[in-house]
């Protein structure tokens, strides 16, 4: 068992070039669907949070149930759309990264968009009225929450991509886990224990767990900044 | 500007907060508005400010002029809170604030000259998240005084400050008002503060107003009438 502690720290140290290859490719993956999420949750966030409209508690509950979610099934939903025979069998998706990125992308949405919604609910009704006082018109508004929310958005971000970064079942399902192509950390170490080669496995477990810690460094540090409010 | 609150009412939920209330604010004038917690100041200063609706009622500025937008009226005013909040920047950036979302000129300039006034300078570029209640109050008023307003409403504008704090902030306020002629509406229950802006004194209790309003004209200044503010106060 030290052997193989020894051999996987050998592994991460020696800078191998299929351990690097895994972990960038699960980075560039999370990374984009991550930001590709946060470009329609926060503004939709901003819209349901700034505005009373009828329906919006059930908006907010349906944005929360989708938080429970079991990431397999949005992964089932998209292999079904993607096969040959899918609805969206014509965009050839299926085992590909872009596939991947899409059902993060997802699977993140309504963990930014509850967390988002959160973040400008705990920006204080007397800010909103000071900035309309001092003669913000709506967009400047918007712009004055947007930057007054920015730690807990950018928090929001790194919950997100730490959600998905860890996800393996609907990983696997849309990308297929095909060396050097859409084989990232999860799926490498989730195939690597079920062959009994674990050196590899234990190796990007190492990464990914070092990768979590940083993101739980930032995150901590982004509260504490919030916190000074 | 001169507004015209015509009666008002407003009601949250089944506690009427102010019933059927009417009072003219002239161009340039200074008004107090006195009366124990909950009786309604800072909802009338939010209507006033369109910050809030009335229930009933409709407040009528510049004799209701129907081609100035609501926007552009809000614009002419300004409102510091009683507990004033401050953006995640610096003083000054907190300052500029109302002159940046105006597209004014000569940003530093006028900030640097309001800064001076309140005695803010060493906090300039600190964070506006880090002063203490005093700090925050002046940088409040600063920021509302910098645009220059022609109407200016204070809820307890100076509440819990030190009397230094309090004598710069209403130096500063009565300063405005002598250079721009500024309509000032201030909601408090600070006798001494009531004196020093010498003006119309409006008093209004819980939910409704009880009698006829009484008016207080410190300007003519008699001391009897001082006391029957104070008498109130103390009962």
């Amino acid at each position: 068992m030290t052997q193989i502690f020894q051999n996987a720290i050998q592994l991460v140290f020696s800078f191998d070039k299929e351990v690097i290859e895994i972990a960038l490719l699960s980075i560039r993956v999370s990374l984009t669907a991550a930001f590709v999420s946060s470009l329609v949750a926060i503004p939709v966030a901003m819209v349901i949070a700034m505005n009373d409209f009828p329906g919006k508690s059930a908006i907010l509950l349906f944005i929360n149930s989708f938080l429970s979610i079991p990431a397999v099934a949005i992964g089932l939903i998209l292999y079904l759309m993607f096969t040959r025979q899918g609805l969206f069998g014509f965009l050839r998706l299926l085992y590909t990264p872009g596939a991947m990125i899409v059902a993060q992308a997802i699977l993140v949405f309504p963990i930014i968009t509850s967390l988002t919604i959160a973040a400008i609910d705990g920006i204080r009704k007397s800010l909103i009225d000071t900035a309309v006082t001092l003669g913000a018109n709506s967009w400047q508004l918007t712009w004055t929450i947007f930057k007054e929310a920015r730690y807990p958005m950018m928090a929001s971000f790194i919950m997100g991509f730490s959600r998905i970064i860890g996800e393996t079942g609907m990983t696997m399902m849309v990308g297929g886990n095909i060396k050097g192509s859409t084989r990232v950390m999860t799926t490498a170490i989730a195939l690597q224990t079920m062959r009994g080669e674990f050196e590899l496995g234990i190796a990007l477990a190492i990464i990914l767990l070092v990768v979590s810690l940083i993101l739980n460094l930032f995150l901590q540090f982004l509260q504490g900044v919030g916190v000074r409010r | 500007m001169k507004i015209f609150a015509n009666n008002i009412m407003k009601k949250y939920i089944n506690k009427i907060v102010l019933d059927k209330i009417s009072v003219e604010f002239e161009k340039g004038s200074t008004t107090c508005i006195i009366g124990p917690n909950g009786a309604g100041k800072t909802t009338l200063l939010r209507i006033l400010n369109m910050l809030e609706e009335p229930d009933r009622g409709e407040v009528i500025y510049d004799g209701g002029s129907s081609r100035i937008s609501r926007f552009a009226l809000q614009r002419r005013m300004t409102m510091v809170m009683q507990n004033s909040v401050m953006f995640n920047a610096s003083v000054f950036n907190n300052i500029a604030y109302g002159l940046r979302v105006r597209g004014e000129n000569e940003i530093n300039v006028k900030v640097e000259s309001v800064v001076k006034v309140l005695e803010l300078t060493e906090f300039i570029d600190k964070s506006a998240l880090n002063l203490s209640g005093g700090e925050i109050q002046r940088v409040a008023i600063a920021r509302a005084l910098v645009l220059e307003p022609e109407v200016l409403l204070l809820d307890e504008p100076t509440t819990h400050l030190d009397s230094w704090s309090k004598r710069l902030i209403q130096n500063a306020i009565l300063s405005l008002q002598s250079r721009c002629k500024t309509t000032i509406i201030l909601a408090t229950y600070d006798i001494a503060e009531i004196e020093r802006f010498e003006g119309r004194v409006f008093y209004l209790e819980a939910g409704k107003v009880t009698e006829k309003w009484k008016e207080y004209d410190f300007t003519k200044g008699s001391k009897k009438k001082s006391v029957v503010c104070c008498e109130y106060f103390e009962s």
